[in-house]
């Protein structure tokens, strides 16, 4: 199920926007979009077929876990 | 003043009004916060979170006033295009890069509370990707539309905002009992400071995505006073909130309850007529978040493409949102999850772009407008 709806998403996007660049050369503009696709292509299929990832969230823990720590000794 | 250089034919052309923007601001500072921020707050300061609120105002109001202070020095270039003249070309571009992620994040950080708040409240058992696909698909069509027309949903949306919260406030008096607030500021000042980090970071530093549109205003001369106006009448809404939270459900219920704001409309029955009233603070809940999610999306594409140098910036729409479809469920396994890092963690990821990243801009502008003036003198 999951798989068919992230094939209509992607063709669907395809179908709408590249005609447009297509027809007034905007190759630059092509080129982002398909890396945006790519990666949501492979977001999807991450979420779709259950591989487990680390979180992406986890730089954010990484990054502020000092902070967040010496705050809350700090003000507790 | 600092020369802006050649600007470059702009990608938005829309124009929008200062009381727009005024709107947005307020709305952009409701956004989520209505139903997410009176947990978290009164988990630290207990029955003093509506200090905690004022607090946090304060501190929202001074960061307005320093974004307009930024944008008075560029008036005609967004954030983006900012950090790339004051930073130059490779550390302009890292910190662009940066910037842009935190929008991103921010926009799947919603995105999640949509689907958690829909599934778990109204209609459980749907799977949460077809929530979000309606919900990104909206978002999609107003950025594409433009900021002229997101202005205008904007004030459109801005009466029926009011008269819910208004009826939602009225209906609930004869439930509020003072002795609820009381004592006042039993364990000192610390645990409410601890809360005030929270609700300022997430309700009142989130404007900082204003300075992505603060060049498309009609009347540059009159940022300041408009800004800081919607960021005050969001914060009364705010305090309004969490009064109301602790009045009715005491500290410990709106601490356990994912969403007090929900439950509180919950319990309204005026006479046994008028019952049954909690579709309408989801109703006010989707529309203020249909704000927050649209500006900063639309602050990632068109940033994103002023980085790159694109002409035209509508074509990514399609496929960021498809990025963040399939994100926003990754974040996070759970919703208790999800809280824990936004408690903890998430705070200080805003308060880095919403507070840091200006006052460095700020500072790095005035130290160059110095350093000229004095080389002028010299000479």
């Amino acid at each position: 199920m999951g798989i068919i709806v992230l094939i209509v998403l992607v063709a669907g996007s395809i179908a709408i926007d590249v005609p447009l660049m297509w027809r007034k050369k905007l190759i630059k503009e092509m080129w982002v979009f398909s890396f945006l696709l790519l990666l949501g292509i492979f977001f999807g299929v991450i979420k779709v077929m259950h591989i487990s990832i680390p979180n992406p969230l986890g730089w954010m823990i990484f990054i502020y876990k000092p902070v967040a720590d010496m705050v809350n000794v700090w003000l507790t | 003043m600092i020369k802006t250089g050649v600007n470059k034919a702009m990608l938005e052309k829309g124009k929008i009004s200062t009381r727009q923007l005024t709107i947005l601001v307020t709305l952009l500072t409701i956004g989520d916060s209505i139903l997410v921020i009176p947990p978290s707050t009164t988990h630290y300061a207990r029955q003093n979170a509506w200090i905690s609120s004022l607090i946090g105002m304060a501190v929202g109001l001074l960061a307005i006033y320093m974004y307009s202070k930024v944008a008075k020095l560029y008036p005609k270039l967004t954030l983006i295009q900012i950090i790339q003249k004051v930073f130059g070309k490779w550390l302009g571009t890292l910190l662009s890069l940066l910037t842009l992620m935190y929008f991103l994040v921010v926009t799947v950080g919603s995105m999640r509370e949509v689907g958690d708040f829909v599934t778990s409240e109204m209609l459980p058992g749907t799977p949460i990707p077809a929530t979000l696909i309606l919900f990104i698909l909206i978002v999609i069509m107003a950025t594409r539309l433009g900021i002229e027309v997101i202005g205008r949903t904007g004030e459109i949306f801005t009466p029926m905002v009011i008269i819910l919260f208004l009826i939602l406030t009225v209906a609930i008096i004869p439930q509020m009992e003072i002795v609820r607030m009381l004592p006042i500021l039993e364990d000192g000042i610390k645990p409410v400071l601890r809360g005030s980090i929270s609700i300022s970071a997430y309700t009142f530093l989130e404007p900082v995505v204003f300075l992505m549109f603060l060049p498309y205003v009609n009347q540059p001369q009159k940022i300041t006073k408009s800004l800081l106006l919607g960021c005050f009448l969001g914060g009364i809404i705010i305090f309004l909130t969490i009064a109301v939270s602790i009045l009715v459900l005491g500290p410990d219920l709106t601490t356990r309850d994912i969403y007090p704001s929900y439950n509180i409309a919950r319990r309204i029955s005026v006479g046994g007529i008028f019952e049954r009233v909690e579709a309408m603070i989801a109703l006010l809940w989707m529309l203020t978040l249909f704000i927050e999610v649209t500006l900063y999306f639309y602050a990632f594409v068109l940033g994103l493409s002023q980085l790159l140098n694109l002409k035209e910036f509508r074509v990514l729409t399609l496929p960021t949102g498809l990025i963040l479809v399939a994100l926003t469920p990754l974040i996070a396994p759970n919703y208790s999850y999800y809280n824990t890092v936004f408690d903890n963690y998430w705070v200080y990821y805003v308060i880095t772009f919403g507070l840091f990243l200006p006052l460095v801009l700020l500072g790095v502008a005035m130290f160059r407008r110095a350093l000229s003036k004095d080389l002028k003198f010299r000479n």
